[in-house]
């Protein structure tokens, strides 16, 4: 996939900003004007005909031993062993198994530190003077250019402030139809919004473990980690029990009237997953994604800057790879090299996507279905929770009903029953409306039995 | 007809005569050609086929009977066999992902099928040093888009590398060692932990 061509004041500019590469790693285009010799070949002996990608996927295999032992028998194998993609997970993993963790300088040091604790040497970084490759170098470069403006201009999701609009507006222009909008005059009153400095929270939750992607970390750990980290695509805290193991935190903030019909509350402890405490350094985020069970979502942006990008549900954004089933993810790409090669390609879309870039203090509406991806441009935290209210209901049953390998945020063995499992709360909880909603569904899926207007296409569909 | 069972049986991609597609039955099956001077076509089930993301995509656009006939550049008739022999194995039984890190060597995390057609022709003779068809395949599997069948070559190679040291494993594959003195010393003591484990 090639990237887009930067002009040259672009490519200047780049490389003014950008840091060079810790290990030397140059990419191709340097080679043809040098004329010097690339040590790969040479340094990958039989496998030297497959691809850089190959050789990293072969590299993903080994352990933390085999690794740190292929790394020393050629410049090439060091440089191909020595990419932050390859120490992450292995220290991920290596935590698994009762490390402490301690992120400095780079995740091979921190593998060492969470492996050998005290014991860890001190890895001494090797400048190659003579390794190509462009692969090996754009995961540096995602990590260290300048995110340009232009990525961040556009910003045309409608604001609307609190204080003028009342519920029923809200369902009635946005929840009903499916329309993002950012919603101003809700967070800036949370106690969250006055208090959360990273002092305030380490002091109260410093020692407490949070979910950050595979690993566990406290909040303390995490915060050292983002204060040092280089990463093309860094770590996440995405934490969906901080409501019962950091005392206190929920007191910070409040869910807004708009979304306190929180049908899924029905359940009580055996609803799916429903609400994360979200913090992450610049470039975290997350990829393209709909959210789970067809529920509609609200994400508060307490500290940081984060940029969105929302397509409409029936349309694929550019670059993302719909499996049939939707199951297949392959190594997702990191959000960098996503707007670095797909981000020109929205204006081929043919419906432009709606962007917005969201400030401390203001709530986004994520509309169910809706295909969306957010960049942080600086360091962030947020709040996020989903819901379903009495305007989705319909529709998330029969999601449920009709999808259940697409049920998530229960554990397996329960995704296939959540429809029946919801139907029978609410019909203790809140019979007249699960009533109501079986109505409509009935009326839904009627044929018609009138003769149709000139013009129609008959038949009959249902509303999912 | 007694040869399109032999072939069944044993579970080996179907070749025919060149051009020779009197028997092929082209709403079931498409033909694949080698990129040998003289190509071997092979006839493979569409859907086993479709196990290369590559051919798929090909494939999106066809109708059913069109006598679909699809030359693979860069993949000799060696290697199609092989790489067809997995496909028609695991297009309707799928492999088990394999774990990152490898625990243990890969014959140990592979069912008895993939381990035998690893460790035949692959590696041949399970001798590590004979590992050419491997590297082969892996490049055919790569090319092709073949995820599963490049996750299991891969994981050899890495299970091949796991245990060994650095002198061991450049002699296995033909390493040059580039270091300078200083370099490789550097190395050798920030890996002193790798011995005592």
């Amino acid at each position: 996939m090639a990237r887009r061509e930067r002009t040259a004041e672009e490519l200047a500019e780049e490389v003014r900003r950008t840091r060079a590469h810790p290990y030397g790693v140059k990419p191709l285009g340097n080679l043809i004007l040098s004329g010097a010799v690339n040590c790969r070949d040479a340094g990958l002996g039989n496998l030297k005909q497959t691809t850089d990608g190959t050789v990293s996927e072969i590299v993903s295999y080994c352990t933390g031993e085999s690794v740190a032992l292929l790394s020393a028998t050629s410049r090439s194998f060091y440089a191909f062993c020595h990419s932050d993609e390859v120490w992450k997970p292995l220290t991920l993993f290596a935590l698994r198994k009762d490390g402490k963790f301690f992120f400095s300088d780079n995740w091979k040091q921190t593998y060492l530190n969470t492996r050998l604790g005290e014991q860890a040497p001190k890895h001494n970084l090797i400048v190659l003077d003579n390794f190509y490759s462009d692969t090996l170098h754009h995961i540096h470069r995602d990590s260290s250019i300048p995110i340009p403006a232009k990525w961040t201009r556009t910003n045309n999701v409608e604001r609307r402030h609190a204080s003028s609009m009342s519920k029923e507006e809200f369902q009635e222009l946005y929840e009903k139809p499916g329309k993002p909008v950012i919603i101003q005059g809700l967070v800036e009153n949370w106690g969250a919004f006055k208090k959360w400095e990273w002092d305030y929270l380490l002091s109260k939750w410093g020692d407490v473990e949070y979910q950050c992607e595979a690993a566990r970390l406290t909040m303390k750990e995490f915060k050292q980690y983002c204060d040092q980290q280089c990463d093309d695509r860094p770590l996440y805290l995405f934490d969906q029990s901080f409501c019962s193991t950091s005392e206190g935190l929920s007191a910070d903030f409040e869910v807004p009237e708009y979304f306190n019909d929180d049908l899924f509350s029905v359940l009580g402890d055996k609803r799916p997953d429903f609400r994360w405490l979200i913090a992450g350094p610049a470039r975290s985020g997350s990829s393209f994604h709909k959210d789970p069970n067809s529920t509609d979502a609200w994400n508060a942006c307490i500290r940081g800057v984060k940029k969105w990008i929302f397509f409409p549900p029936s349309v694929v954004p550019p670059g993302v790879m719909c499996s049939e089933d939707g199951a297949d993810v392959t190594s997702p790409m990191s959000l960098v090299e996503w707007f670095s090669n797909y981000y020109h390609r929205c204006d081929e879309v043919d419906v432009p996507p709606l962007e917005a870039l969201v400030q401390p203090g203001e709530m986004m509406y994520i509309p169910n279905g809706w295909w969306h991806l957010c960049l942080n441009l600086t360091s962030t935290i947020c709040i996020t929770q989903n819901y379903v209210s009495n305007v989705g209901l319909k529709r998330v049953l029969s999601f449920l009903k009709s999808m259940p390998h697409c049920v998530s945020g229960v554990p397996c063995e329960r995704r296939e029953s959540l429809y029946t499992d919801f139907r029978e709360a609410l019909s203790s909880n809140l019979p007249e409306l699960l009533q109501q909603v079986d109505e409509e569904e009935k009326k839904d899926a009627k044929p018609h039995n009138e003769p149709l207007p000139q013009g129609d296409e008959g038949g009959f569909s249902f509303d999912f | 007809k007694l040869q399109f069972l032999y072939f069944i049986a044993l579970n080996m991609p179907f070749t025919i005569e060149s051009g020779n597609y009197g028997t092929v039955d082209f709403s079931k099956s498409v033909v694949l050609q080698s990129n040998d001077q003289k190509p071997i076509e092979f006839v493979v089930e569409r859907e086993a086929a479709k196990m290369s993301g590559l051919i798929k995509d090909m494939l999106e656009d066809q109708e059913g009977d069109d006598q679909t006939v699809i030359p693979i550049p860069n993949v000799n008739g060696r290697t199609l066999k092989y790489v067809l022999e997995y496909c028609e194995y695991h297009w309707n039984n799928k492999a088990d992902p394999i774990d990152k890190p490898l625990r243990g060597k890969i014959e140990e995390v592979i069912s008895s099928w993939d381990r035998q057609f690893l460790l035949t022709d692959l590696i041949k003779g399970g001798d590590e040093k004979q590992h050419e068809l491997l590297i082969d395949v892996i490049m055919a599997a790569n090319f092709l888009n073949i995820k599963d069948l490049l996750d299991l070559t891969c994981a050899s190679v890495a299970s091949m590398i796991k245990g060994k040291t650095p002198e061991q494993i450049r002699a296995l594959f033909n390493i040059e060692n580039d270091f300078t003195p200083e370099e490789e010393e550097k190395i050798r003591e920030e890996n002193r932990w790798c011995e005592e484990s």
